[in-house]
């Protein structure tokens, strides 16, 4: 079966912002959840298409879902593709980072 | 901080102020730890994230904390807002680049001028009318008081006097109340236990059924007995039935005339003054900026759709336009009065002092039922109260002077009604 094309804004779901990935923003390093079927190239793509920036390397994984439970119900967390992007020297993502 | 003063309109005073990269910074940070003490984010431990963070999350929403801030910052460098008529009012502010500008308007009291009371006139009934239909009263409700009662055989009629057994019980046959009452069968009293029981006799019983509140009650009279009441003749023997120190009933007149002369001294003061009052409104000139009433009108038709009430006075006044006209005429006169009274208090050196309040307390402790010692003590201890009382003191004070002033024209009672009807009708056609 021929798959679509994905668009830019297909691949990147969400960036993800917490203290970690703030702290890992100084070193030009950002995370985002990814489309699951998105290889290297597209993301790289993408970040450069979406935030016009210049992509170093793309660190891409696949987050295992983890057991959850509340009260009776067991459940688990899904299943998730992280990417970590790093920007060339010289470039910041003003929209996730807007005081450097 | 660059302050500019962009734009002045009578007691109104707009502000621009331009606030450099260091100072925006600081507010930014002020905003981004207020927001860490009160809000949580996913990822984050409490407390612990970035102003860019929040820049990010919140995006205008969080220039307007920081604006908050920048305006606070503003207020502290005014030094003269001691006589702000109404809040500062923050009409823009923005953030732009590393700079940021806020525009504040600040709303003062108004200046005041005050007319001449030269040519004022007051009007007044003339005192020896009031007091002859005063002591033609009294007479009258005496002669009520103090009729003869017998009792008499046959139908109860109106004017007589009746004993009467009361029961009053629910729907469901429980008394509320079993009690014996002595009252007059005045003409012109609906009520079902006097308009019922004329043409009774004795032994006769009424029955009804009344509604209070949703319930029904029961009411059961027994006319037990019927008295015929003589209305004594005025002369000397009545003044003395009425009271041990009349000898004459001439006596009892001129009593009676002292007694009315107070209560007319008292009430025609009270109605010179709200003629003083009336004129001083209507004379006093504010400079007050349309903007400062626009500003007021504002937050009371917020106020109102706060409450719920706006549909209603929407309706009442016919358009939110026609209630914000009544709105505006409201606090105009309200500021007329306020300012007018404190401007001629100040030009006539009128003050009100603790000894003031302190007699004035010992008055209204009669008036609250309590001991002058304990009134003196509210008055100086609550902050309203003594405020409420100054203002009251203030008013009545200027006013007086006022009516000191003025011209007082005694008139008939015919011709004061149609004096002060007269100016009534022209104030309908007027609006």
């Amino acid at each position: 079966m021929r798959q679509e094309k994905l668009t830019p804004y297909d691949i990147i779901v969400r960036p993800i912002l917490t203290e970690k990935t703030h702290r890992m923003m100084n070193e030009r390093k950002y995370v985002f959840e990814v489309n699951p079927l998105a290889n290297k190239g597209q993301i790289r793509e993408a970040v450069e298409k979406i935030f016009n920036v210049k992509v170093e390397k793309v660190n891409v994984m696949n987050v295992k879902p983890k057991p959850k439970r509340r009260g009776i119900y067991t459940g688990r967390t899904r299943r998730w593709k992280k990417a970590i992007v790093t920007l060339k020297e010289g470039y910041v993502i003003k929209e996730l980072m807007p005081e450097i | 901080m660059k302050r500019v003063e962009v734009e002045k309109d009578k007691n109104m005073t707009v502000v621009e102020y331009e606030f450099d990269p260091k100072e925006v910074e600081i507010a930014e940070s002020r905003a981004a730890r207020y927001l860490n003490d009160r809000i949580e984010l996913p990822g984050f431990r409490k407390g612990r994230i970035p102003k860019s963070v929040w820049k990010v999350r919140l995006g205008q929403e969080f220039n307007e904390y920081v604006i908050d801030y920048l305006a606070q910052d503003a207020l502290k460098e005014e030094k003269d807002l001691d006589n702000l008529l109404i809040r500062p009012v923050l009409v823009d502010g923005k953030v732009e680049g590393e700079k940021a500008f806020v525009k504040m308007e600040y709303h003062f009291e108004p200046e005041v001028k005050l007319p001449e009371p030269e040519g004022l006139e007051l009007k007044a009934v003339r005192k020896d009318e009031v007091l002859d239909k005063y002591v033609e009263r009294r007479l009258e409700d005496l002669r009520e008081e103090h009729a003869l009662v017998e009792p008499k055989e046959g139908q109860a009629e109106y004017g007589d006097m009746v004993k009467v057994r009361m029961i009053v019980s629910t729907e469901d046959g429980k008394i509320l109340r079993d009690e014996e009452y002595e009252y007059v069968l005045v003409q012109d009293d609906d009520r079902p236990f006097v308009k019922d029981l004329v043409g009774k006799k004795k032994g006769d019983v009424v029955e009804f059924d009344r509604e209070y509140e949703g319930k029904k009650f029961h009411y059961r009279v027994e006319l037990l007995e019927v008295y015929s009441r003589t209305l004594h003749e005025l002369d000397d023997e009545f003044a003395k039935m009425v009271g041990n120190e009349f000898e004459t009933l001439e006596q009892l007149k001129e009593h009676l005339k002292e007694e009315g002369s107070g209560i007319y001294d008292r009430e025609m003061r009270e109605v010179l003054r709200d003629q003083a009052l009336a004129w001083l409104v209507e004379n006093t000139e504010l400079d007050i900026s349309k903007k400062t009433l626009e500003r007021l009108v504002d937050s009371a038709i917020a106020n109102l759709k706060e409450k719920g009430s706006y549909d209603a006075y929407v309706e009442k006044y016919g358009g939110e336009e026609k209630l914000r006209e009544v709105l505006e005429g409201y606090y105009l006169e309200q500021f007329k009065e306020e300012f007018g009274i404190k401007a001629l208090a100040e030009k006539e050196g009128i003050q009100i002092k603790d000894e003031d309040l302190e007699k004035e307390a010992e008055e209204l402790s009669k008036l609250w039922g309590i001991s002058p010692e304990r009134a003196k003590v509210l008055v100086k201890s609550k902050e309203d109260i003594r405020r409420d009382l100054e203002w009251v003191l203030l008013k009545r004070r200027v006013l007086d002077s006022l009516i000191d002033k003025a011209k007082v024209v005694e008139l008939s009672e015919e011709e004061y009604k149609k004096a002060m009807g007269g100016e009534e009708e022209n104030e309908e056609k007027q609006q």
